[in-house]
This record gives structure tokens, C-alpha cells and sequence, in this order.
């Protein structure tokens, strides 16, 4: 057996363990995030269940061959500093596991907002044969890895976050002379509804209100050929339902309102949920807790696309009928919004494949 | 019809009592601002009757969304536009009555400064090349007041003429000149020119430009080497198309109003709350001369404030909280 070979079916297995229903480690993790209010219990148990759906030895051999990653050439002689963000459960997920999956050694900076539930899973890989202590290393203090040059670092940001974070990057010697940066700026997506149908409904509910739509995968804006006026009060009681299933864990700051009132001044439409604001136009994309509705075709998602496209993580739409012409490699459907496939590519770059092919 | 100069610019009547009724008379009169008050609050005016800091702050973005004003039945006298370009969306004022501007400009320069005494230059477009602008209209009033001939737009792209400047000398008048901040920077790279040592020179902000980026600190800086002046000769001037006031720093980077505005600096996530002294946050204006459209606004600008209820402009805000993952190291 080769050694991407073992890699593959030791992690599938790490993973196996840590999703086990009797993994106490990680039922204690859920149980201290909810407790110490970091996530709602649906919202982890979401995520946890988008991963376990996600990853299987077939997808995972497919993103291994797609990414080219062979015996031969994988990213074993490469130290990675990912730096997790916590705006969701488990969003550092992903990177953690492609990097371990790249033969990498992984270093991890675990979110101060998300702190427990990564950490039991790299214990479980950590458990295995292939991946040591110095494999494996994680801490929830950057300055804990002074002195340890990196050959690569991911993490998300934004164009007043991005020099901060180099400047302690270089500060702790962090970052080796000419190491590589895999920077994500996208911070929202975008989706077309041309349908009122109970499935489209559903998952646009989904895909706005989910994590409190504080994902780069949530929904905040929405294009759609019916008005807001046409479609708010049938939605609304797709959203009442999700937020029966899903009550929203964080409540939105006195500002929210304050939008409300605004649209209300200049007689915007608008659909006021108490924790989330649905707006007719006037996008500002300057808060939480707002989704701006469009009216507009599929030119529209296209010419709104171009206008943000360094903030617009994905497009999606209901059905393969839809075509964002330009944007096809953004567009995915609209129920994968919250789930994506292990292998989907912030920011449109496929991170194994960057780790691997420097 | 009510006489709001005499109210506006009185000093026997209390802020807060002036404040209190140019409130009730917008939240009458006003459309858009009474619907944004009701919304926050059904109960608002009774609430400021009995504190008039629970007055709502409307965001300034409302002069570019809708039309902002207190009398719907008017025609404007003078309508003015914020800069941009065409593609952009400007802020619209609609001024119904001019005298109340007029009169802020004069009072609120004479405030701070010696009107009589001095002579106004402008390094800006003349007015009729932008009749839209606020402050080439402000310019062109205090020019207006100068009966001695020596008050004047200078023409762009020519530097200082010293016989000009030897003019202004010997009419023993402070030389006052005006400019927005890249302009003045431009006037100086054609040629650094002294003027004379009790010269102001007021910048009227434009930090934000293409071409290079600049501290405020680095840019009075230069203006004070470039005219041959000691820098607390480098004032700075915060006014906007939206406002009918102004606020001027006379010296350093922290402005000081005039009588009938006033600065808070209010919490981003809740603008109903006013920050301590030194916190930072969005600058929240009342500025009753805007007696006809709308008083109580919120600008988009940050801003920080001492315990003399002076405050600093810290640029636009920029929002932290953008969706999406963001790596913080303060939060991360």
C-alpha cells in the first residue's frame, strides 16, 4: 500500500472514529460550545452531519486524482500554519483535513469563537499511525508557534484584517522567507430563484438562514424575477419553520432595527423577522443579518457577480435550467448551499491542489 | 411661518430647548424622518419630551436615497450635491430657505475667525463652475462680505502670484486661504509660495484620492513647510452638502462647532447609545440650521471625542463585522 493510499484510509477512519455516536470526546465538545453559547446545538449538529454526508473513500479519491496528488508528488516535506476562523461550527474543518490529506505536517490556530470541536478531531488523527505529535500540532494562541517557520499559510480575511494578521505572521517568525499565502476574501454568496416551488422555498430558507446566514456560503443576496412584495409573506412561512427547527442562536445588535427604520423612512420593501431583515435593493453588505432581495434574470446574478466578485464566494441556483453565463464556476445548486462536498473550493481555489502543486 | 433664525441663532434659548423644537416641527413636517422615528420608536415623542437625547439619529445616506425635507410644499431656493462622479449617487440637499445657510456661514466663520478683517481666498472651482457645491458656495459668501476687492477664487492650475500676496499685506488684513487638501498640495508642487506669518490656510478635507493616501498629520505637515507657515496655522474645516454647518479645528486635528450643531460619537451597533470621551465611532451630528430638511443625522464617518466635547475625524467607517470567515487576531 502506498503512502497517499494509507493516508486516505487512515483519515476516512479517524474520521469514522470521531463521528461515532459514542466519540464522548466530541459529544462533551458539543456539549461545552452550547453551553458556553459559542454555536446553537442544530447549527453543530448541521455541520457535523454536512461533513459525515460529505466524506467517503469515493469522494475522497476523486479530489485526491483531481488535485494530482500522487506518491510521487504530495506536500510531505511542507509545514502548514492554518489559521481557523469561528464564524461557523467546525469551519476550519476543511483545511485541517486537506492539509493532513496532502501529507503535510499541520499547524493549527483553533478559533477562540469555535474552540473545542476541531480539537477532538485532530485527537482522533492524531491517535492513528500515520500522523505523530509533530504531525499534528494546534493552539488557540498564535505566539504559542514562535520561532516556527511555515512554508505555507491559509486563512480568511479581509482588506483591513489581511496586514494585521501578517504583521503577527511576521512578528512570531511565523512564515518562512518565501512562503505562500492562501488568502480567502469572499464573504457572501449569491443565489437565483426563479421558482416558488416548496423544495426551492425550503432551501433558500436554508441557504440565507443558516449560522445565522454569518457563512461566505450564506445567501445575502437574492435574485429573483418575483418582487419581494410578490414573494415575502409564502417565504415567510418557509423562515418560521426553519426557525422552528433551527431557533437563530445570536440575536442581531440595536442596529438592525435601525435599518428597518431607515427602509420604513425612504419606503423601501422590506420583511422585518426580528433576527434578520429581508431588504428590496440598497445593498451595503455592511452587516450581519441582512439579505437583499433583487429583482432581476439571471444577467442580473451575472452583472451583480462581476460588481463583487471579490467578495462573492458562490452562486447558486435551483435548478441545472439556470445558466450565470461567465460565472459557471461558481454556480452550484441551491440545496448544497449549507453542505458543500468536502472538496469544494473557497474563493474558487481547490486548497489540495494548492498545497500540493507549489 | 415660525422665524426659525431668530431661534436657531439665539443665545438666550438653550440647546436642548431649540433641539427639542426643531425635532417636533420635523417630526410634523418632515415625512421620511417621522416614518424612520416611528419605527424605532411609536412612542417617540414623548420620549424626547422628557429626555431630548433620545432624539433619533436618521442615517445621512437618506439625502441620497430619497428627498429630505420639512416643507414639501416649497421649491428649493438653492439645491446642492455632494461630490462624485456621474456614475456615483450624491447626496441631494434641497435648501429651502438660503438666509438660514447665509447666516450659518457668516456667524459660524465669525465664530472662529475675524471676517472683517481678513481676506478670503479660494483654491477650488469658482462658484458658477459649481453652483451644486456647499462649500464653494460658503467661499463665495465670505468672499462676498470683502468690500476691498482683495477676497477672490484664484484661478487652478497657477501658482500663488507674490504681488498678490504682497497686496494682501499691505492691506493689513489676515490672509485666509481655502482649499481642499490634494488641492493645496497640487498649488504647492507647482511652487512652494511663504505667506505671510499670520496667514491661515484651512484645508476642507478630500483626503480620499487615487493618487496618493496621506495622514492628516502629514499633510498639515506639508501645507505648513509648503506656505512658509508654523503649523497651527493649518486649520481644518468638516462640512459636508448635507449639513449647514460647519465645524472648524483651529490648530491640531480636533474640530470644535458652532453654537447651534453639536458632535456625539455614537456606538455602531447601536446608534441610540453616545460613546464615552475617546471611544471610537460613527459621528452623529445635530446641526439645527438643516432646520428645513432633516437636524439629526447620522454620517458614515469615524470619529473619536475628548472630554471637551471636541472630536477628531478618523476617516470613513469601515465595517468589521462583514459576513463571512475573517481571521481577527484580537478575536481568532
Amino acid at each position: 500500500m502506498g503512502d497517499l493510499e494509507k493516508r486516505i484510509d487512515t483519515i476516512l477512519e479517524a474520521t469514522d472514529n470521531w463521528l461515532r455516536s459514542d466519540n464522548h470526546y466530541l459529544m462533551d465538545a458539543i456539549d461545552r460550545t452550547v453551553r458556553e453559547g459559542y454555536f446553537s446545538f442544530e447549527d453543530i449538529k448541521y455541520a457535523i452531519r454536512a461533513i459525515k454526508e460529505s466524506i467517503s473513500k469515493t469522494a475522497i479519491e476523486e479530489w485526491v486524482e483531481r488535485a494530482g496528488i500522487t506518491d510521487d508528488q504530495d506536500a510531505s516535506s511542507q509545514n502548514i500554519l492554518c489559521l481557523h476562523a469561528g464564524n461557523l461550527p467546525l469551519v476550519g474543518f476543511q483545511d485541517a483535513f486537506s492539509t493532513l490529506l496532502s501529507g503535510a505536517r499541520y499547524t493549527g490556530k483553533i478559533s477562540r469563537k469555535d474552540p473545542y470541536l476541531l480539537p477532538t478531531f485532530l485527537n482522533e488523527v492524531k491517535k492513528t499511525a500515520v500522523w505523530t505529535d509533530m504531525d499534528v500540532q494546534w493552539t488557540h494562541r498564535l505566539h504559542d508557534f514562535e520561532d516556527m517557520p511555515h512554508d505555507a499559510i491559509i486563512f480568511a480575511g479581509s482588506e483591513s484584517s489581511v496586514p494585521g494578521v501578517k504583521d503577527a505572521i511576521q512578528k512570531w517568525n511565523l512564515a518562512k522567507q518565501h512562503a505562500r499565502y492562501l488568502i480567502r476574501t469572499a464573504h457572501f454568496s449569491m443565489a437565483y430563484v426563479d421558482r416558488k416551488d416548496e423544495r426551492t422555498m425550503q432551501d433558500l430558507a436554508e441557504g440565507i438562514f443558516r449560522y445565522g446566514g454569518k457563512g461566505c456560503r450564506s445567501v445575502a443576496i437574492v435574485v429573483s424575477p418575483f418582487s419581494l412584495d410578490e414573494i415575502k409573506c409564502e417565504f415567510t412561512d418557509y423562515i418560521e419553520s426553519f426557525w422552528l427547527e433551527n431557533p437563530q442562536h445570536e440575536a442581531p445588535a440595536p442596529k438592525l432595527k435601525q435599518q428597518y427604520a431607515y427602509n420604513k423612512a425612504i419606503e423601501r420593501s422590506q420583511a422585518w423577522l426580528d433576527y434578520f431583515l429581508l431588504q428590496e435593493g440598497g445593498l451595503e453588505l455592511d452587516q450581519d443579518f441582512v439579505c437583499y432581495w433583487v429583482q432581476g434574470e439571471e444577467s442580473t446574478v451575472a452583472e451583480l457577480a462581476d460588481q463583487y466578485s471579490d467578495q462573492l464566494q458562490s452562486i447558486y441556483v435551483p435548478h441545472p435550467d439556470s445558466e450565470i453565463r461567465g460565472w459557471e464556476e461558481r454556480t452550484e445548486y441551491l440545496s448544497d448551499a449549507q453542505q458543500p462536498p468536502i472538496s469544494w473550493k473557497p474563493d474558487g481555489v481547490d486548497t489540495l491542489e494548492w498545497l500540493v502543486n507549489q | 411661518m415660525k422665524d426659525w433664525s431668530s431661534i436657531i441663532f439665539s443665545d438666550e434659548t438653550s440647546f436642548e430647548e431649540k433641539a427639542r423644537e426643531v425635532f417636533e416641527y420635523q417630526y410634523e413636517n418632515n415625512a421620511v424622518y417621522r416614518r424612520y422615528c416611528e419605527a424605532l420608536n411609536p412612542a417617540i415623542l414623548k420620549r424626547v419630551q422628557d429626555d431630548v437625547e433620545a432624539i433619533p439619529l436618521l442615517p445621512i445616506k437618506a439625502f441620497k436615497d430619497t428627498e429630505v425635507t420639512s416643507r414639501p410644499d416649497l421649491e428649493p431656493e438653492i439645491t446642492f450635491k455632494s461630490s462624485g462622479t456621474s456614475s456615483m449617487q450624491r447626496s441631494v440637499h434641497r435648501v429651502m430657505d438660503s438666509s438660514i445657510y447665509d447666516q450659518s456661514i457668516l456667524k459660524g466663520f465669525n465664530h472662529f475667525y475675524d471676517l472683517e478683517s481678513a481676506v478670503i481666498w479660494g483654491y477650488t472651482p469658482g462658484y458658477a463652475d459649481n453652483p451644486g457645491s456647499s462649500l464653494i458656495y460658503m467661499i463665495q459668501k465670505l468672499i462676498e462680505q470683502d468690500d476691498s476687492g482683495l477676497s477672490k477664487f484664484l484661478p487652478l492650475d497657477e501658482p500663488l502670484k507674490k504681488s498678490e500676496i504682497k497686496k494682501v499685506q499691505d492691506s493689513a488684513k489676515q490672509l485666509i486661504l481655502f482649499g481642499a487638501a490634494f488641492g493645496l498640495i497640487d498649488l504647492l508642487e507647482m511652487e512652494k509660495t511663504a505667506l505671510p506669518s499670520n496667514s491661515i490656510v484651512i484645508e476642507t478635507g478630500g483626503m480620499k484620492t487615487h493618487r496618493r493616501e496621506m495622514t492628516k498629520k502629514e499633510l498639515h505637515r506639508q501645507l505648513a513647510n509648503g506656505f512658509g507657515l508654523d503649523s497651527t496655522r493649518v486649520h481644518s474645516e468638516y462640512g459636508m452638502a448635507e449639513l449647514l454647518s460647519q465645524a472648524y479645528a483651529t490648530g491640531g486635528q480636533w474640530f470644535r462647532t458652532v453654537p447651534w450643531m453639536q458632535v456625539s460619537i455614537r456606538n455602531p451597533d447601536n446608534p441610540a447609545e453616545e460613546l464615552d470621551p475617546y471611544n471610537e465611532g460613527l459621528i452623529g451630528v445635530v446641526d439645527l440650521a438643516n432646520v428645513h430638511s432633516c437636524s439629526f443625522l447620522l454620517t458614515g464617518d469615524k470619529g473619536v471625542m475628548d472630554k471637551n466635547g471636541r472630536f477628531k475625524v478618523l476617516g470613513r467607517w469601515n465595517p468589521q463585522d462583514l459576513r463571512g470567515c475573517n481571521f481577527l487576531i484580537e478575536e481568532d
